[in-house]
């Protein structure tokens, strides 16, 4: 156990009747690492945590947690994980500290160690003061807080975040985040899902892209934005450029795809891509440039050229 | 103001757990009493005859066989006591040997009426049944001259003897009008809370007023849909007889300001309660209490003194004593008085609703 | 074990912070109660007029028989137009007038029944003959000897208080049990509890605790209301067993009808749904045997006609069902074990998907 990767997955089938929800996902996660999984809706990126997290049972293949198997060593597994649900599954009626005992209790936390951990995990998610009201009274992002906090409490060795900051503000956002990268300073491994690029590209040491179950790429933020070209050239043109000009300029070395959309034109470039040689070609052939711009990457960009659809779609 | 109670009672055609909520305790209860109605008109009673050859012991069989308060077997003694051991009878009428003989000889023989007296109600159903009986074997002249010299002529107050479970159906009626005022009403506003669309609500150029107006409209308008389907389905099975047109618009009229008193109490409670889930216990039992209080189950005379009185102030009463003369009774005699009380709650509930939403909303 | 002792007391936690709630379904069996009260008060006893033209022994007599009849409140009136007010005004359903020689031969008594339905004028239609074989019972030709069952007759309240115990533990149980797991579907908090490293039948066994516990609450208010309208059970320990027994029974169920359906909303109605039917079909005002046998043949699936026996039992001695003793016990117990197997088996099924 003490070698086995922090997630194994192998030769994943989720089927439900007829419907595959995941189609043989093969990935590795390892210890110490902020693992992003991205998809849009329907990829089957929440099946794959369920099954990651024993709640749901593997139509083929396998899953281990540390070397645990989730469902036939259910208890092992699940003393090793916190969970962050999206909907934060809080007791409304109940205090914060009552729902934070209530999990102490139920992850077996020896009686005497629970009132220490409890303040200190109060005192993480900054709600030492609203320690005895209602968590129904609290804002989303003191929810999500305190949700965290409660994954924290039986100091799990693997914490999984659902969508962590879908629906909070930008500075609650900034607050969970170093959350995150605190857990992973102290030695925790992180599995977030996202559709926040932005956060991934921020958080994620790796990310996986899933699409219709699959996996369709897996990589580093850096190098999944590297495979759709180093660099970006945004032009905005006079008049619209004519399909010649669109043509010829997919014909240049390291020119990797161009794009027109009315009088814009974006083309993604390979490393040694030559941008003085890019414009001449537009002179050349009539086009006049009004504006340009020579940018990064998007992750949207990628998810996009990956999968032939947008992350909202 | 027309878009606001559309928008109402569209939502409601739309929640069927709603409509579930509104219309299943009145129809379970229904189901039950027509359940009911069949079981507690008659008793299994076995019958033991150790004088088969007397004509007048025949005689007396006869009439306890035809009598309509009893269902009746006749057994051997040793297969009644099984039949009364294992409940399959709740009562043995044993008539002795030489009954026949005794009776012309005037040595006054003496039945033996063994009862099962689990309880006062059934024990005396039973204690009167015998008499009864005995009264209708004396008359046939079996045992010589009658000597009962007393003749009852009976008269009736109204034409004909109504069934128990159209009886009990008026009262439920009542009783869906009101919760169906109340539920309707109140959920549609409580859903406003619920929804967060009161923002949108009271930022709209509306007054509050029509808003309002427009949520007890749709309540009681939904609620006098189901009153009618419920009313043209207890007709068309034959529980109750055809009302004539100026019979059904009075009723209509009686269920119209029930529930308008149900929709001004529904507001209300939407205004203090302001979620569903606390919304709907309260109604339905406010609903219940309403109709049991108001003698939905029995009638009034039968009540305590003391329930009487509170019977008479409450709508409900009003309403199943007009709808009883319309739809069960055939009759619209005494529906003037009932439909004054009923205009003065539906106006109490209104005044009482409307304002208290209002000033809800307000907050 | 020890979590769910948590789950319980976490359950119990949340029923106190929500008061209103909380008393609202503990309560829901007590309101059962008091519209059975006020039913039993309601088809007891028939309040009539009587209006006497002579003053004679015969009257005396008379009116005494009326009294006797097992039926009738008799108000005595003056005139007739008092009569009719009584009818009028929904204070009397009958109006009996005596002639002045009442008994003598070819007397008549004037009857007008407001006949509300045929079931409540047969209840008279039926007690004058019985107030008339009374008065004359010493002059008929043949007399009739009534031999009771037990000595002792239960009151028709205490009868059916009986029935009313069982409901109320039906509804308590599938209330407390429904409303508690299904409040954890959505709430969504029902994650917590499955992420948790605790055994599907402990969350379960929690679960039953604190719905055993809140509808305990329930159950023995209406107790103390029996108690306070004079029903002295004999065998409190019996009643104790029942009370446990049913309990766990619609706990369990309730627990299984919450995972299945997952929502609050639909456990209240199918609660009463079930549990009026119930009520009325298992015999609360008799043995099931001298109704309908359709009805006696539904009753007999269901553990409600045998714990109305058994509470029957314990409380005044009496057996109302054609199944032994012994055979109701086993059945209870039966249903015991189906109850358990049920909830565990409907909340695995509930949250583990496959």
């Amino acid at each position: 156990m003490s070698e086995a990767p922090a997630i194994e997955v192998r030769g994943l089938v989720k089927r439900f009747g007829g419907f595959t929800a995941v189609d043989g996902l093969d990935f590795r996660v390892e210890r110490g690492e902020i693992f992003g999984l991205l998809g849009p809706n329907g990829s089957g990126k929440t099946t794959t945590v369920n099954m990651i997290s024993g709640l749901s049972a593997p139509t083929a293949g396998s899953v281990a947690i540390l070397g645990v198997d989730p469902l036939r060593q259910a208890q092992a597994a699940r003393r090793l994980l916190g969970v962050v649900p999206q909907e934060t599954a809080l007791y409304e009626e109940l205090t914060a500290e009552r729902n934070l005992r209530f999990h102490a209790e139920l992850f077996g936390i020896p009686a005497r160690e629970r009132p220490g951990r409890i303040a200190a995990m109060l005192e993480l998610a900054q709600l030492t003061d609203r320690a005895r009201s209602r968590v129904g009274t609290f804002s989303g992002g003191m929810k999500r807080r305190l949700a965290i906090a409660r994954a924290l409490l039986h100091q799990p060795a693997l914490v999984y975040l659902d969508e962590p900051t879908l629906g909070v503000d930008v500075q609650a956002r900034r607050v969970i985040w170093d959350y995150i990268l605190q857990m992973k300073s102290e030695g925790r491994t992180v599995l977030l899902t996202t559709n926040y690029l932005e956060e991934g590209e921020r958080l994620c040491d790796r990310m996986a892209i899933i699409d219709h179950g699959r996996l369709v790429a897996l990589d580093t933020p850096g190098a999944l934005k590297s495979r759709f070209g180093s660099s970006v050239l945004e032009l905005e043109l006079e008049a619209a450029p004519a399909p010649a000009l669109v043509a010829a300029l997919q014909a240049l070395p390291a020119v990797r795809e161009v794009a027109a959309d009315g009088e814009r034109l974006r083309v993604s470039l390979a490393a040694g891509a030559e941008v003085p040689r890019i414009l001449a070609e537009v002179a050349r052939l009539g086009g006049s440039p009004r504006r340009l711009n020579l940018r990064e990457p998007s992750l949207d960009e990628v998810f996009l050229s990956l999968t032939g659809r947008g992350l909202r779609d | 103001m027309w878009a606001l109670i559309k928008k109402d009672l569209a939502i409601w055609v739309r929640s069927p757990a709603v409509m579930a909520v509104t219309l299943l305790p009145p129809l379970a209860l229904l189901l039950v009493l027509a359940l009911q109605a069949v079981a507690v008109t008659s008793y299994p009673v076995a019958i033991v005859n150790e004088d088969p050859r007397g004509a007048a012991a025949a005689t007396l069989v006869r009439t306890a066989e035809a009598y309509n308060g009893f269902r009746t077997q006749l057994l051997s003694p040793a297969d009644a006591q099984a039949a009364y051991a294992n409940l399959q009878v709740a009562a043995i009428l044993t008539i002795p040997p030489g009954f026949s003989a005794d009776l012309a000889a005037g040595r006054r023989p003496s039945l033996t009426w063994a009862v099962r007296n689990f309880n006062a109600d059934s024990t005396d159903d039973l204690r009167r049944a015998l008499p009864d009986v005995v009264t209708s074997f004396l008359a046939t002249g079996a045992a010589g001259a009658d000597p009962i010299g007393i003749a009852i002529r009976e008269q009736d107050v109204h034409p004909h003897d109504a069934g128990l479970v159209a009886f009990e159906m008026v009262g439920m009626l009542a009783m869906l009008m009101l919760q169906a005022g109340l539920i309707n009403a109140g959920l549609a506003a409580v859903k406003e809370w619920e929804t967060g669309s009161v923002k949108e609500l009271l930022i709209s150029p509306v007054p509050a007023l029509r808003l309002i107006a427009g949520k007890v409209v749709a309540g009681v308008v939904a609620a006098d849909l189901a009153g009618v389907v419920v009313t043209g389905l207890t007709v068309a099975f034959g529980l109750l007889p055809t009302p004539t047109l100026t019979q059904g618009l009075i009723a209509l009229a009686a269920m119209t300001l029930l529930a308008s008193f149900g929709a001004g109490i529904g507001v209300a409670l939407a205004a203090a309660l302001r979620s569903g889930d606390r919304m709907n216990p309260v109604a339905i039992n406010a609903s219940f209490y309403l109709f049991f209080l108001s003698g939905g189950v029995v009638a009034l005379a039968y009540l305590p003194a003391w329930l009487r009185a509170v019977a008479r102030v409450i709508p409900n009463t009003y309403a199943v004593s007009a709808l009883r003369q319309t739809l069960l009774y055939g009759s619209t005699a005494g529906t003037g008085t009932d439909m004054l009380w009923l205009a003065v709650a539906a106006a109490v509930g209104l005044v009482v609703g409307v304002p208290a939403l209002r000033r809800g909303l307000a907050h | 074990m020890r979590a769910a002792w948590a789950i319980a007391r976490n359950d119990l936690a949340q029923l106190l912070a929500q008061p209103v709630a909380a008393i609202v379904t503990v309560a829901v069996p007590i309101n059962f109660l008091i519209l059975f009260v006020l039913f039993a008060v309601g088809g007891g006893v028939v309040p009539v007029t009587v209006r006497a033209a002579g003053h004679g022994p015969a009257t005396a007599a008379f009116v005494h028989a009326l009294r006797n009849s097992y039926t009738f409140d008799v108000q005595p009136v003056a005139t007739a137009a008092q009569a009719a007010r009584a009818i009028a005004s929904q204070n009397s359903v009958a109006s009996i007038a005596l002639p002045r020689n009442v008994g003598a031969a070819h007397s008549t008594i004037a009857v007008t029944i407001d006949n509300l339905n045929a079931d409540f004028a047969d209840d008279i239609r039926r007690a004058l003959p019985l107030a008339v074989t009374q008065f004359y019972r010493g002059v008929l030709p043949l007399q009739w000897r009534e031999v009771d069952s037990y000595p002792a007759t239960a009151t028709f309240l205490g009868f059916i208080a009986v029935s009313i115990q069982t409901v109320a533990l039906l509804i308590g149980g599938l209330l407390q049990g429904g409303l508690g797991v299904a409040r954890e579907w959505e709430g969504g908090t029902i994650k917590e509890l499955l992420l948790a490293p605790v055994p599907g039948w402990s969350v379960v066994a929690g679960k039953l605790l604190a719905a055993f516990l809140g509808a305990l609450a329930g159950a023995l208010l209406v107790l103390v209301a029996l108690l306070l309208l004079g029903v002295r059970p004999h065998a409190w320990a019996e009643y104790a067993g029942v009370m446990v027994l049913v309990l766990i029974v619609f706990a369990c169920l309730g627990v299984g009808i919450g995972s299945a359906l997952r929502s609050r909303q639909t456990v209240f109605p199918l609660a009463f749904g079930v549990g009026l039917p119930l009520f009325f079909i298992s015999g609360p005002f008799g043995a099931i045997t001298w109704g309908t046998p359709a009805a006696a043949w539904a009753a007999r699936i269901f553990p409600v006609v045998y714990a109305n026996a058994a509470f029957q039992h314990a409380a005044y001695g009496i057996w109302t069902l054609d199944t032994s003793v012994g055979a109701s016990w086993a059945i209870l117990a039966g249903w015991t074990l189906l109850g358990l197997l049920a909830s565990v088996w409907l909340y695995r099924r509930a949250t583990v998907a496959h």
